[in-house]
């Protein structure tokens, strides 16, 4: 039954993803700038850009573009950068880990401080430090990212000199200390080889970024602990428990939390979602080499395949987050397993 | 008899003195928005002179007596910008929300009051908008129209839209099985009607909600459109554009970005302490005291 | 009857703090439970009687305070208990059972964890030796499946089944009191039925008093022994069942009785007590019954009637029955 669950939603998810690259297609297409004079550069004559349509089928009808794309697709073709004149499939595999790392990070720290903070904040309702949680949670989702990305650097790299600018690593550091690619993350790959100055350097240099962009999510993550919490610790069941005899320890961390954990886990998708859209800023004002900064550059210059390509792999990392966390709450909360509907 | 009308009849200068000593944080909210709605009105009055008046010789002075804000790179008081980009910021909100208000909340009515197919083709449709992570499609789609702040702001309110469907649709749902929907049914009445007059009422308050916050992240992302470069014109007085203008020099002249970024902060900080103190009012539970 | 007095409340006042003034849900009550006996309080939604249950085990959610009084339980005072105190008697002592099983439940526990967790806190049990005994409270309850039922969630069952855990679960550490807060209310009649001779049996078996909480005189009628009839915060007629019933004292069990429509009697109209209850931050002065009482005279409007002996085990709180 599970099976037949995830089959499913795997089918819905291929579905959606059509109407996602039909959707991008057509943006990135209506746009009045010319394909072919962006790939020749400047001083593009019309000879060589008639050429050029004619070579790269520009001058195709839209919707038979539309189809010549989704067959290159399902090859594993996803075209060429109109800009970088590279195949976009290897761009975006060159990218993809500096942001996987990033956001791998930004979500442990939401996660990790976020949920704590949040439960406090509900058994200690009212009190000092719940004010204090629920004005931090607050302040993270009113501050713009990459507002916040700038007072950071401002601080912590102009002022005091405690943290990197920019950069994903120090390029001394790499260059006395190169780090042997095994997955393409510099935090794992001198982790796992024994690469201490390494892992060092590039450790500090994620430390602005990461809070960047976590800070955000850390508010919703905590205000969503927080209200859960509230409204589980009025419960029934709750107080049956106190009636029991339990003691506020066991009734709070035992039997509520488990309660109020499940919206917190649905939140976490859609947080995984809006730091997706973070790194469009926050690899930019960072200096770091990942799909973030390809995709804002790509947008900016009209480089539409690379557009779709990223388009494509953020829209699918973010359906299959959620379809995770779907999975996830389905294993943990019992009643959901009879009826496997969808959301 | 919605939970709205309910709390409006109640609404005697005692009962809303209690409302508003219990809710601190929503007095807050209302008391921001409500001094920036004085700070657009009121704009001419409170800046001194022109605020797009360039003066190179005035170029990134500190705060100080006659710029409490200090000024730009061209001269320009950014007191004064930040006052008048409350104009812009509120005309921001205002048609972002009411744009998808107007798509989002005939669609999830239709959508889960009639239910069947309509039901699952709305859904698949804001299935695929709701696919992409929430910044990503304003950025796209303003990228493709024309780059101008209009068009950023339609950019938004479409990729919001399906939000409020969804929503509106899950209350909805609740609200249409209630036995009141039902006896009106039995009675004859029209489903329009019973649409407007019973339903709606009593599915809209997570709506209300959510709208009353996002008054403030139409903001927040026009303010992130701008950065990118597809919302504002560099010339208008808009808090994200400011800052983008500032980022090559906010390192040296700290003021220039500073200001108009805590004016965003502010601004949503506001909206969201409306919306936080509305869940709290029109939270079922608090009604039966 | 010469029973030994199990609970013994004096004097209990129980406030709530609220926006619009003080809510004297209970104001000055006095009630004696004995052993091996099933007292059943009786009275309309809002009159306090669930106050009462929820104060004797120290569980009355803000903005309620209790205020004052005694409540004596084998030989000694409730009220002065320390926190830990109380969290061994709640569930070791005296048990409580609320209306709604199904919301009474932890969802995302199983039955099994949820009684094991319970007798391993007032029993020193292991793992193992809790669930042989968690075996055995589903038998005594006449729960079929015994084995299986542990690894069941609370969604998965009936109304009536999870009701039968519950009164498991309160009765699995052998309590002197249960406490039993509408236990049928949320069930269907036939159910109803099937509950209540459960109790009444299981109290036989075992040698604990049931307090049962409910409004409904159909249920005191079948398995209660004594009663206590309850209006807007305090007791108006305490007795065994046969003497209240047939022969009530005071004018508000008598309104009550009169409500119950027979068969075989005619009617064109149901009997009603006229009025409504009273709002408990302001009460009427003097007998808090008095604006409906049909028989009500200048007394009662002035002075708060105190309870007094009528007759064996009988006491009534009202101006007809004055003290001698």
């Amino acid at each position: 039954m599970l099976v037949r669950y995830i089959a499913r939603r795997l089918l819905l998810m291929i579905f959606v993803l059509l109407g996602v690259s039909v959707i991008t297609f057509v943006l990135t297409h209506i746009v009045p700038s010319s394909p072919a004079a962006m790939w020749i550069g400047d001083r593009a004559t019309q000879e060589q850009i008639d050429r050029v349509n004619e070579e790269m089928g520009f001058n195709k009808p839209l919707h038979v573009q539309y189809f010549l794309y989704m067959r290159n697709l399902l090859r594993g073709d996803l075209g060429v950068s109109l800009r970088t004149k590279q195949p976009v499939r290897e761009e975006l595999a060159r990218r993809f880990s500096a942001t996987f790392e990033l956001i791998t990070l930004s979500m442990l720290v939401a996660v990790i401080t976020g949920v704590p903070l949040g439960i406090f904040s509900a058994t200690h309702k009212d009190s000092w430090g719940d004010r204090i949680a629920r004005l931090v949670s607050i302040s993270g989702v009113s501050l713009p990212s990459f507002f916040l990305a700038m007072l950071l650097q401002l601080m912590f790299s102009s002022n005091w000199h405690l943290l990197p600018l920019q950069g994903r690593i120090d390029s001394e550091v790499l260059a006395d200390f190169p780090i042997t690619q095994i997955t393409g993350s510099y935090l794992i790959d001198a982790l796992v080889t024994g690469n201490g100055i390494a892992f060092r350097s590039s450790l500090i240099h994620l430390i602005l970024p990461v809070f960047a962009i976590a800070f955000t999510s850390l508010g919703i993550v905590t205000r969503i602990s927080r209200s859960s919490m509230v409204e589980i610790l009025n419960e029934d069941y709750i107080r049956t428990a106190h009636a029991y005899g339990m003691s506020r320890p066991v009734v709070e961390y035992k039997y509520a939390l488990k309660n109020a954990l499940l919206p917190v886990i649905t939140i976490l998708g859609l947080s995984y979602g809006y730091m997706l859209g973070g790194t469009f800023f926050i690899e930019s004002m960072f200096d770091l080499p990942g799909l973030g900064r390809f995709g804002y550059t790509s947008i900016i210059r009209n480089d539409f395949p690379a557009v779709m390509g990223v388009t494509l792999v953020y829209a699918s990392s973010f359906i299959l987050v959620n379809l995770i966390v779907d999975m996830i709450y389905f294993a943990v909360d019992p009643r959901i397993r009879l009826e496997p509907t969808e959301a | 008899m919605s939970v709205l009308t309910e709390g409006l009849e109640r609404l005697n200068l005692r009962y809303t003195t209690y409302l508003l000593r219990r809710n601190p944080m929503f007095v807050l909210g209302l008391l921001i928005v409500f001094a920036l709605v004085l700070c657009a009105v009121l704009a001419p009055l409170i800046v001194p002179g022109d605020p797009k008046k360039i003066d190179f010789k005035a170029k990134h002075f500190p705060p100080g007596k006659d710029h409490p804000f200090g000024t730009n790179v061209r001269g320009q008081d950014i007191f004064g910008q930040v006052i008048y980009g409350t104009r812009m910021s509120l005309m921001i909100s205002t048609v972002v929300v009411i744009i998808s208000l107007a798509i989002g909340m005939p669609t999830g009515l239709i959508a889960g009051y009639f239910g069947g197919r309509v039901d699952e083709v709305i859904m698949r449709a804001t299935d695929a908008f709701l696919a992409f992570p929430p910044m990503l499609l304003p950025i796209a789609i303003a990228a493709a129209l024309e780059r101008n702040l209009l068009n950023g702001l339609i950019a938004i309110a479409v990729s919001w839209f399906p939000w409020y469907t969804r929503i509106l649709r899950a209350s909805v749902l609740v609200t249409k099985e209630e036995l009141y929907v039902e006896s009106a049914r039995s009675m004859g009445v029209r489903d329009a009607l019973i649409i407007l007059r019973h339903v709606l009422p009593n599915s809209i308050s997570p709506l209300l909600i959510q709208a009353s916050m996002d008054m403030g992240y139409a903001i927040l992302f026009a303010a992130a459109l701008s950065f990118i470069g597809l919302g504002a014109k560099p010339t208008d007085m808009e808090w994200g554009r400011m800052i983008t203008s500032a980022r090559a020099e906010f390192i040296d002249f700290w003021w220039t970005a500073t200001f108009p970024g805590l004016a965003i902060f502010v601004t949503v900080l506001g909206f969201n302490l409306i919306g936080d103190g509305l869940r709290d009012i029109l939270d079922p539970r608090v009604r039966g005291r | 009857m010469d029973k030994d007095i199990l609970l013994n409340i004096k004097g209990l006042k129980t406030y709530f703090y609220t926006f619009d003034g003080v809510v004297k849900a209970i104001d000055g009550i006095d009630l004696t439970v004995y052993e091996d006996e099933t007292l059943g309080i009786v009275g309309e939604t809002g009159c306090g009687k669930s106050v009462t249950s929820l104060s004797v085990l120290d569980l009355v959610p803000p903005p309620g305070k209790i205020e004052a009084g005694e409540i004596w339980f084998e030989g000694q005072n409730l009220l002065t208990k320390s926190k830990k105190e109380m969290r061994e008697i709640r569930g070791g002592r005296i048990s409580m059972i609320f209306q709604d099983p199904m919301s009474s439940l932890n969802p995302v526990f199983t039955i099994g964890d949820q009684i094991t967790a319970v007798l391993r806190v007032h029993q020193n049990l292991d793992k193992y030796q809790a669930r042989q005994r968690a075996i055995k409270v589903f038998h005594t309850v006449r729960l079929p499946d015994a084995e299986q039922m542990l690894t069941k969630y609370p969604h998965e069952l009936s109304g009536g089944m999870l009701q039968r855990v519950m009164i498991g679960m309160a009765l699995s550490c052998q309590p002197k009191l249960l406490i039993a807060d509408e236990p049928t209310t949320a069930l269907d009649v036939t159910i109803q039925a099937q509950i209540l001779k459960l109790m009444h049996d299981l109290k036989h078996e075992m040698r604990t008093s049931i307090l049962l909480i409910t409004h409904d005189l159909g249920v005191v009628a079948k398995i209660c022994q004594r009663v206590a009839v309850m209006y807007a915060g305090a007791f108006v007629e305490i007795g065994d069942l046969r003497v209240v019933f047939q022969a009530p004292k005071h004018p508000y069990t008598l309104g009550l009785l009169r409500t119950i429509p027979r068969l075989g009697h005619r009617r064109e109209r149901l009997d009603t007590i006229k009025g409504r209850v009273p709002n408990l931050i302001h009460p009427p002065p003097g007998c808090r019954f008095h604006p409906r009482c049909p028989q009500a005279t200048d007394i009662c409007r002035q002075r708060r009637p105190v309870m007094v002996k009528v007759g064996a085990g009988h006491q009534v709180a009202c101006h007809l029955y004055p003290p001698a």
